[in-house]
């Protein structure tokens, strides 16, 4: 049964880097509805923000999520039962301009920049980190949001 | 040695060492779903109580998409002027539960002044009621 063959780490990781690969480059839309949303939900004050022209900086990560959401739903499908658990253990957040409500249209790429297998008490886990990279409209690049991820198998 | 808390600070009168107001807020069951589906999060361990149990949680935990939120909020809310948060480093150290009310505690551990670079090094300790850190996190603020 696949769900009791253990997965090398070089299987794992090009079975990660065939998902993202599908995906591609991913657009996304600056929405004001999405924003003002985001801003209720987590008490940021939408006025302040949309006069100054720019998102909340604790905004990027959500705004970026797609990807990295739309990457575990792929791979859930396509290699199901390989993964049976994710904790999300760190972030690193680089911002090289601000997000600006002007530019409507964004593209982000998604990375995975290393895999380490890792024994734990309650069976094997790979740590993987990814990186997403989001550019402007000019293909300026806007942040950097890494993470690091425990994914069990 | 922690020095006293400013509000509304501008980078001429923040001195290393300083503390920011602390920052409190509730992780509120309806609040976070909404939030789930606004940015389709799939993850069960985020929506589903008995899957967060069987992986030896006690209850659901809350995302660090969601709660990476108040962090550059904090620094947001308690500088004046110009200035951009240039880098923010998060360590999710334990699980913030559903239902949990975290406080956020920080203050600027350097002050740089060299040229034309001028920015600050926040540490932010984020903790349950009990005082248990439950995530930790680095801020880096570039201001002009």
């Amino acid at each position: 049964m696949e769900r009791d063959k253990k997965i090398s780490m070089d299987d794992f990781r090009r079975k990660l880097e065939d998902v993202i690969n599908e995906i591609g480059v991913k657009e996304l839309t600056l929405k004001e509805e999405f924003l003002k949303e985001y801003c209720r939900l987590t008490g940021h004050d939408y006025e302040l923000y949309r006069e100054k022209g720019e998102p909340p900086a604790g905004f990027l990560m959500t705004f970026t999520d797609p990807i990295v959401s739309e990457m575990f739903l792929k791979f859930f499908i396509k290699f199901p039962r390989v993964i049976k658990g994710v904790i999300h253990t760190s972030s690193k957040v680089e911002y090289y301009a601000p997000l600006s409500l002007d530019t409507k249209n964004y593209s982000e790429n998604l990375l995975v920049k290393n895999v380490e297998q890792k024994a734990g008490g309650k069976g094997d886990y790979f740590a993987v980190d990814f990186e997403v990279a989001l550019m402007d409209d000019q293909g300026g690049k806007v942040a950097t949001d890494a993470h690091q991820f425990f994914l069990r198998v | 040695m922690i020095m006293g808390v400013d509000t509304g600070a501008g980078f001429e009168d923040i001195r290393e060492g300083d503390r920011l107001p602390e920052y409190s807020v509730r992780m509120d069951r309806d609040t976070y779903f909404v939030y789930n589906r606004l940015i389709n999060n799939i993850n069960p361990l985020h929506s589903d109580e008995d899957y967060a149990r069987r992986l030896g949680f006690k209850d659901i935990v809350v995302a660090g998409v969601y709660t990476f939120s108040f962090i550059p909020k904090m620094i947001e809310d308690w500088l004046e002027g110009p200035f951009m948060i240039r880098g923010v480093e998060i360590r999710y150290r334990n699980p913030i539960y559903i239902g949990e009310t975290i406080v956020q505690k920080a203050h600027v551990v350097k002050k740089v002044e060299e040229g034309d670079k001028r920015y600050l090094k926040c540490e932010v300790s984020v903790e349950d009621g009990k005082g248990e850190q439950l995530t930790s996190a680095v801020v880096f603020v570039d201001f002009p």
